[in-house]
């Protein structure tokens, strides 16, 4: 190895740490503060790494509010929304790609038209629609409009998955004896797997962070999702940051472990569309 | 086993036409070849008769079962493609066993059909293998084998060879001959290489812009090619042809003014003009033929065991043709040298139908 490139090597694992450090940098201090007591918290000089850890946090973040039912509340709806999204995704791109369907190129752009509707525009109606139907405090609720909003996205990325994938493999399935939806779930979902994890991970982390419509829609506490749980900690007189960093930190690691498992099939995914192998 | 066969059938892509009423039938057990040039609907022709493709008008029968309406996984056919479409996800093993798991067959019998076929095919020692950790050749030979366990009623091949270099292709084409011969199934290989058509085929359709020139054995399609496309596409070098203006008794023909006699008159086309046609083989040097003509050399190109010289022949328009001689005879550019005519293999085509005449 020469000089030239070392350099070039070193110069862009700087860049790279500079992008994790950045990343990080939040989550890092959220993570110390869930560790600290409320005195050391306000202490003069503030202290970096915690000088004496403590779980109390997160034991007080459990019995202060029910964070193990928002927890639960977000992994139904979250979970349940990102299934029905990667399903009919699915079956979406499948057409856009493979039938020959009239003004295919006007569809696509609708598609990403719709994806970019500001939600807040959408709040006034949709409640009215879920009072109207007696879904107000339903998981179903949720479910559906996160379903709605994360299904054009998705389908895009699993489109252009399912582009880079020859024609004559389904071809090949159905000589062989599937019918076109066993060739799609049997041949073309397991190739194009990077995508639908993708896919996976976007509708879920979409479903998991939304916050207004989790607000306006399900109002018994109960109900309430992580994010918007998350901002029922309030003291009357001060906010009790390291209860409300434990509590995130909660909100958190899911979604880290999801990604974890993931990761190399998901980072397979994001690049995967550029460079065609 | 099974025949296949098409009547009146056509395809329509939107407006276009691209199959224009085709009639075959393919007999059980026969080896049958689709050619012609690039774009003239062979692979639309084959994945109808497979299914993948809609057919707009006329009937296909496999088996004399009709089977339009079927899809393809009804219709008991196997296919190889030109690019293998062997699933990337699967072992080598599980690309084989597809078919049949779908059938619900046993798992004995899976794993019996599977080693048969990987016996024929010399492959055993790669069913573990991703496709990906393959050569070409071996790609093409699990994609036979895919074919072959399932035990269709007909083989269609769409290309299977064109991905192979040379020597492969050769070697490939004398395992599919034994294959057939082998397992006597009814195939349908679509190439738009004449050499694999001609060595392969009991019967060869060549096409043109989605019709059927002629459907014939190999050797008639040479011999007695029906039209000047058929003629053109076949042999190697192509034949070659000629303005020539037949004389009033149809008896010969008169070429850059040179007559040339005909194998037998062609009464029909007495006093018109028409195009001329001779292989490269069926000229001679020296007078091996009656229709001994002057000729110039022009270019010499050696092949080791023959030479292909092509020579002028008349003064004022001169015509050139190729010719191919065996490469004892040594000639230069520029000489002269007297050929001669093979008469029983001179060849007659319409001017503005370009169809072989025959009377
Ligand atoms: N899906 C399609 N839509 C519109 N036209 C098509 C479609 N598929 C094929 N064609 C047209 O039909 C004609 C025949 O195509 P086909 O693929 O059968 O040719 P081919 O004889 O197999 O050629 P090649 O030797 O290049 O494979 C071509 O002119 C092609 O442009
Ligand atoms: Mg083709």
């Amino acid at each position: 190895m020469n000089l030239a490139t070392m350099k070039t090597k070193s110069m862009v694992m700087l860049a790279g740490l500079i992008v994790v450090v950045n990343g990080f940098f939040p989550a890092i201090w959220i993570l110390f503060t869930s560790l600290k007591t409320e005195s050391e918290l306000l202490q003069f000089p503030i202290t970096y790494i915690p000088r004496d850890p403590t779980m109390v946090n997160y034991y007080q973040a459990f019995t202060e509010k029910p964070l193990h039912l928002f927890i639960l509340n977000s992994v139904i709806v979250a979970g349940a929304s990102t299934i029905i999204t990667v399903f009919v995704a699915a079956l979406a791109a499948y057409a856009l790609t493979r039938l020959k369907l009239p003004k295919r190129n006007l569809i696509m752009s609708c598609l990403l038209a719709v994806s970019m509707f500001p939600l807040i525009s959408l709040i006034v109606p949709l409640f009215q629609v879920m009072r109207e139907l007696g879904l107000l405090n339903n998981y179903l609720s949720l479910i559906l409009p996160y379903t709605v909003l994360s299904l054009p996205v998705c389908t895009l990325v699993m489109a252009s998955f399912f582009q880079d994938i020859s024609p004559d493999l389904e071809a090949a399935a159905m000589v062989d004896g599937c019918t076109r939806v066993q060739a799609l779930f049997k041949i073309v979902m397991p190739l194009a797997a990077p995508g639908v994890f993708t896919a996976a991970i976007l509708a879920f982390v979409n479903a998991w962070d939304e916050f207004l419509l989790a607000l306006t829609f399900l109002s018994r506490e109960s109900m309430r999702t992580l994010s918007v749980g998350i901002t029922l900690y309030q003291g009357e007189f001060a906010f009790p940051w390291p209860l409300i960093s434990a509590a995130l930190i909660v909100a958190i690691v899911p979604v880290c472990i999801l990604i974890a498992i993931f990761q190399e099939r998901v980072v397979g995914g994001l690049t995967a569309g550029g460079v065609k192998g | 086993m099974a025949q296949v066969n098409l009547a009146r059938v056509t395809k329509s892509f939107g407006e276009t036409k691209v199959i224009h009423g085709i009639d075959l039938d393919i007999k059980s057990g026969e080896f049958v070849v689709f050619v012609g040039p690039s774009g003239c609907g062979k692979s639309t022709l084959l994945r109808m008769i497979a299914g993948l493709e809609t057919t707009t008008s006329g009937d296909i029968e496999i088996g004399s079962e009709r089977v339009n309406d079927l899809p393809p996984r009804s219709r008991d056919i196997a296919m190889v493609f030109q690019d293998y479409a062997l699933y990337p996800h699967k072992s080598v093993y599980e690309n084989m066993a597809f078919g049949l798991r779908l059938r619900k067959t046993s798992e004995e019998e899976i794993k019996r059909r599977v080693g048969d076929a990987a016996a024929i095919l010399q492959i055993e020692h790669l069913l573990e293998r991703k496709p990906r950790q393959l050569s070409g050749g071996q790609r093409q030979r699990v994609a036979m084998g895919r074919a072959i366990v399932r035990d269709p009623k007909a083989f269609l091949f769409d290309e299977p060879l064109s991905n192979l270099d040379a020597q492969l292709r050769n070697e490939m084409r004398t395992e599919i001959k034994k294959l057939h011969a082998r397992l006597g199934k009814t195939i349908i290989y679509v190439t738009h290489d004449q050499v694999e058509a001609m060595t392969l085929a009991d019967r060869i359709a060549v096409l043109s812009a989605g019709k059927v020139m002629q459907y014939a054995s190999p050797d008639e399609i040479y011999n007695r090619p029906a039209a000047k496309f058929v003629a053109g596409f076949t042999g190697s070098p192509a034949m070659n042809f000629a303005p020539a203006k037949v004389s009033a008794d149809g008896a010969s023909v008169m070429v850059a003014g040179t007559a040339i006699k005909l194998g037998y008159p062609r009464t029909s086309a007495g006093g018109r003009e028409a195009t001329f046609g001779i292989r490269p083989e069926d000229i001679s040097v020296g007078a091996e033929h009656a229709n001994e003509i002057s000729a110039r050399v022009v270019v010499v190109e050696p092949l080791g065991a023959e030479t292909l010289v092509t020579i002028a022949i008349g003064a004022e328009k001169p015509v050139e043709m190729v010719t191919r001689l065996s490469a004892d005879i040594k000639l230069a550019m520029g000489d002269t040298v007297n050929v001669s005519f093979n008469s029983a293999k001179t060849h007659l085509f319409d001017v503005t139908t370009d169809m072989a005449i025959t009377s």
